[in-house]
């Protein structure tokens, strides 16, 4: 599995006024215990306890709780260098794209090979203002295309300044068949779906957050006995519906008997990984997160079932009920 | 018509002048008369310099006399760090343009068939290479469709293609092309970029990200030579409108170097070139740079061109930090920058190319950068003697103050690039580079002052190719068209200093001092004239937008845009300048 030195990143995008800001003072809040690294347009915008600021040299501005923020500037690349450079790396980086700047090409850095060894990006979270985005202009257009051409989550905010209609035309105009969005009013999104703080893998399905959240939410867990077929699994996973927001999963296949795999699926976007340094494992485990009534359990079971009928189990909760 | 001069064979010293200009301010930049009021100019050279009256019995039937009523006149100027090629030929390379604003896939697809159909593979593009921009990420997404090299393939296979995404922060290549570029499962990343790939079996899936294109470009066949002659072509014109008469065009290679040539030959070469062959292969590959350095750069020279350069990046840049400081960067214990050579290295290639008479033109944007490749100088001339060949410090964003009388000892010019020296964002983002050095950033005076050869570049397409905007902002550190009264660090020097930085000092970069640079008599006749006297005027926001109204090079009418030598035996070469954005 990952080291733990691979620091998970998000970004947030969106033009200005569409939320942005909003969900990162949410997630400064949340008290998730993480040491963030944030790196914004102007921190000033951030409501910072003053008597949490322990130095500020105009730069990098350091919490006293590990958290540091700083501008964000042209300089990608040598930002993220003196980042990890420093003494202290933190738990996990939050970028704020400018709202005129492509979070695509930020993604493409974290790629870098320089960085993907110590950054990963975890998902790029696009917040669209549902107010505005029925009047931009073709300059607009094109730059909100782009933002949500990287997006992994969409959130679709201040959908009360906006009616049913319009929220229908946004949703065919903006939206992708694999998108994975939220509908929201003060960007008000349940937290641990969005960020990786780890808080899904196949052994800690366990929920840090509001009640109103988390009865919103359902999870399924499976284990396979045998290994499985790869390629007929990767089909399934490539076809996951619509309503599932994050998976991840670590499997034994028949064609790489020494080598597990992991998967990991974030919004729209899935990720594989061979694990050449880990040992194999007995059984594979995935285990999905999604909405509520938002996908088909038994169809789901089924197809997980078919995969290696005889030797699969499964079980699945909703986040009321924690897996014990 | 073939009329060298040698010892036995002189042109007549005496006879009567082909031009001559009367009644001006003609201001020589030549320290011992600094203003004549007449030039008389004969074979390309100053026959006589100095009153109305000096030169009037230099007049007969055949000379074309031009009244400058009092107008202002100077030597032409010189742009010693420019890319012409970089900024326009790949606008003018004919590549695939799908030319509609959000294409979708469908509407990719038929323009790429349609580009294939009507280019043919051919002689200069014999695998038939497809290359253009652009697709739209959306709306493969919007299709539900991946774009990838499965996706092209199924619209073009049997040639290669390669097209870029409209944010151009990757290309999408298909199979063919991948296999041409050698790009593989085993194929390392660039540094800065990387090959997308299949997370379980490491097949590239087709998308190359930034630095990976690179590769791409390798494969492909050059820039078509008619794309770089034109870029050249046209950046000739402009630069004759606005007065240059002597220009490095950095980094080259042979088809660059044969796009020159080609418009030497056609008369169309209005200015001194010194074309510097690319050291590195990071721009675009030059496959035939060592023999073009055993000799075969003869091959294109004449008394216009040359490629006795050669130029690298030792250090980076302030975008990547990676330029190269004396200290660590700020908020650093270690981090310096970056060097792409050893000093090692470096000493050994200098002192190869300084004994072949090829001047070495080092990229250093940092103040650590250049305080080596000095080191490297002092070594060679050591070893070799004063003079040598005059080395360039390119960029010197930032130098040290106790390399500041290296550039007079060593022989090694100081070339300030881009304009960077006036408060503009592009400029302000050199501050990172610490408080202590913003005072030091640009430092034509710490440079002049100590007696060294300052001189400026555009370092188009990095600043604007108009020279008159730096020229401006030497004498302000301002911008022009700013209301307010922001400067950008550093010292301005004076007109006097301006004017040497743009002429003579040029001109001693390219070592042609003794014959070009300056009005004086015997020296080539290179002169403008201007639609305002720049003694007579406020600096700011007044110099750089200065109208050129001819320009001369060797006699040569290049630029005349009052038409003064219209229908004369002397008409310009050139009647029209393109405009290359704002000024």
């Amino acid at each position: 599995m990952s080291s733990h030195t691979i620091i998970p990143a998000t970004i947030i995008s969106g033009f200005l006024g569409s939320g942005k800001t909003t969900l990162l003072n949410r997630i400064m809040q949340a008290e998730m215990g993480l040491r963030f690294a944030v790196m914004v347009n102007d921190f000033g915008q951030l409501n910072i306890d003053k008597h949490l600021i322990a130095n500020n040299d105009g730069r990098v501005l350091s919490l006293a709780n590990g958290c540091i923020c700083c501008t964000i500037s042209d300089d990608m690349v040598g930002q993220l260098e003196a980042l990890l450079r420093r003494e202290k790396l933190p738990d996990y980086i939050l970028i704020e794209a400018s709202g005129v700047s492509d979070p695509g090409r930020i993604a493409r850095i974290l790629n870098y090979p320089v960085f993907r060894e110590r950054i990963a990006l975890d998902a790029v979270v696009t917040l669209l203002d549902a107010g505005q985005l029925p009047h931009l202009e073709t300059e607009f257009r094109q730059l909100a295309m782009t933002q949500l051409e990287a997006a992994d989550f969409v959130i679709i905010n201040k959908t009360d300044q906006c009616n049913a209609t319009q929220l229908e035309t946004i949703r065919r105009d903006w939206l992708f068949p694999d998108s994975r969005s939220f509908e929201t009013v003060r960007a008000d999104v349940p937290l641990p779906l969005i960020l990786g703080t780890g808080a899904h893998t196949p052994l800690n399905t366990e929920f840090n957050d509001s009640e109103q959240h988390r009865e919103l939410f359902d999870s399924l867990c499976w284990t396979w006995e045998r290994p499985l077929k790869l390629d007929v699994l990767r089909k399934l996973l490539d076809e996951l519906p619509l309503g599932i927001y994050r998976a991840k999963g670590i499997f034994m296949t028949q064609e790489f008997p020494e080598t597990p795999l992991v998967f990991q699926h974030v919004g729209s976007r899935g990720q594989w990984k061979r694990c050449e340094d880990t040992a194999p494992c007995q059984e594979s485990t995935l285990v999905l997160i999604g909405r509520r009534g938002g996908f088909d359990r038994d169809t789901l079971l089924q197809r997980f079932h078919a995969l290696a009928p005889g030797a699969a189990q499964g079980h699945s909760h909703q986040h009321t009920s924690p897996v014990s | 018509m073939q009329n060298f001069e040698s010892s036995h064979c002189r042109r007549p010293a005496q006879g009567c002048a082909d031009i001559v200009f009367k009644s001006g301010r003609i201001y020589t930049a030549e320290a011992a008369s600094p203003w004549v009021e007449s030039v008389a100019i004969r074979n390309g050279k100053f026959l006589a310099i100095g009153s109305d009256e000096s030169t009037s019995g230099l007049i007969d039937e055949h000379s074309i006399v031009i009244d400058l009523q009092g107008q202002f006149a100077m030597p032409g100027l010189y742009d010693m760090h420019t890319h012409p090629d970089l900024a326009l030929a790949p606008g003018y390379a004919g590549y695939l343009d799908v030319g509609i604003p959000d294409p979708t896939p469908d509407q990719v697809r038929n323009a790429i068939v349609d580009y294939a159909t009507r280019n043919p593979p051919s002689a200069q593009n014999p695998e038939g290479w497809v290359y253009g921009h652009y697709w739209v990420r959306f709306n493969f997404r919007k299709a539900g469709i991946k774009p990838d090299r499965h996706w092209l393939d199924s619209v073009i296979a049997d040639r290669p293609a390669a097209i870029l995404d409209r944010s151009w922060g990757c290309v999408l290549a298909n199979t063919k092309a991948l296999a041409l570029a050698n790009i593989g499962v085993n194929t390392p990343d660039p540094s800065h970029g990387y090959i997308e790939r299949d997370s379980i079996s490491g097949e590239p899936t087709g998308i190359l990200v930034d630095g990976a294109y690179a590769m791409i470009h390798a494969a492909m066949p050059p820039t078509p030579q008619h794309a770089l002659r034109r870029a050249y072509r046209d950046m000739l014109m402009f630069q004759a409108s606005r007065g240059v008469v002597g220009s490095k065009y950095v980094h080259v290679c042979e088809h660059r170097l044969e796009a020159l040539r080609s418009l030497d030959v056609a008369g169309e070469l209005t200015q001194r070139v010194e074309a510097s062959i690319s050291w590195q292969d990071d721009i675009f590959p030059v496959k035939r740079r060592w023999q073009l350095l055993a000799g075969e750069r003869f091959y294109y020279a004449s008394d216009r061109l040359n490629a006795n350069s050669v130029k690298f990046h030792f250090d980076g840049t302030h975008e990547s930090r990676s330029t190269y400081l004396s200290t660590p960067w700020e908020g650093e214990t270690e981090w310096r920058g970056h060097l792409n050579m050893t000093p090692e290295h470096l000493r050994a290639m200098l002192l190869e190319m300084d004994s072949k008479g090829v001047r070495v033109i080092a990229h250093c944007t940092g103040d650590g950068a250049s305080d080596i490749f000095l080191d490297a100088v002092h070594y060679v001339r050591n070893k070799t003697g004063m003079p040598g060949v005059r080395h360039q410090v390119a960029h010197s964003t930032t130098l040290l103050d106790e390399n500041l009388p290296r550039f007079a000892e060593l022989n090694v010019t100081a070339e300030f690039s881009p304009v960077g020296w006036i408060p503009t964002d592009f400029a302000a983002q050199r501050l990172v580079l610490g408080a202590d050095r913003a005072q030091r950033l640009y430092n034509f005076k710490g440079v002049l002052d100590a007696g060294g050869n300052a001189v400026m570049g555009t370092d188009w397409p990095v600043t604007h190719p108009n020279p008159w905007i730096g020229f401006e902002g030497m004498l302000t550190r301002k911008v022009p068209w700013a209301t307010d009264d922001e400067r950008f660090p550093g010292d301005e020097i004076c007109l006097d200093d301006a004017i040497a930085v743009m002429t003579i000092n040029g001109a001693r970069s390219m070592e042609i001092e003794d014959i070009a640079g300056s009005i004086a008599v015997g020296k080539s006749a290179d002169i403008i004239v201007l639609d305002r006297n720049l003694f007579e005027i406020d600096h700011h926001g007044k110099i750089y937008d200065t109208q050129v109204e001819l320009t001369l090079l060797e006699g040569e009418v290049i630029w005349d845009s009052q038409s003064r030598f219209a229908g004369t035996p002397r008409a310009a070469v050139w009647s029209e300048a393109p405009a290359f954005g704002y000024c």
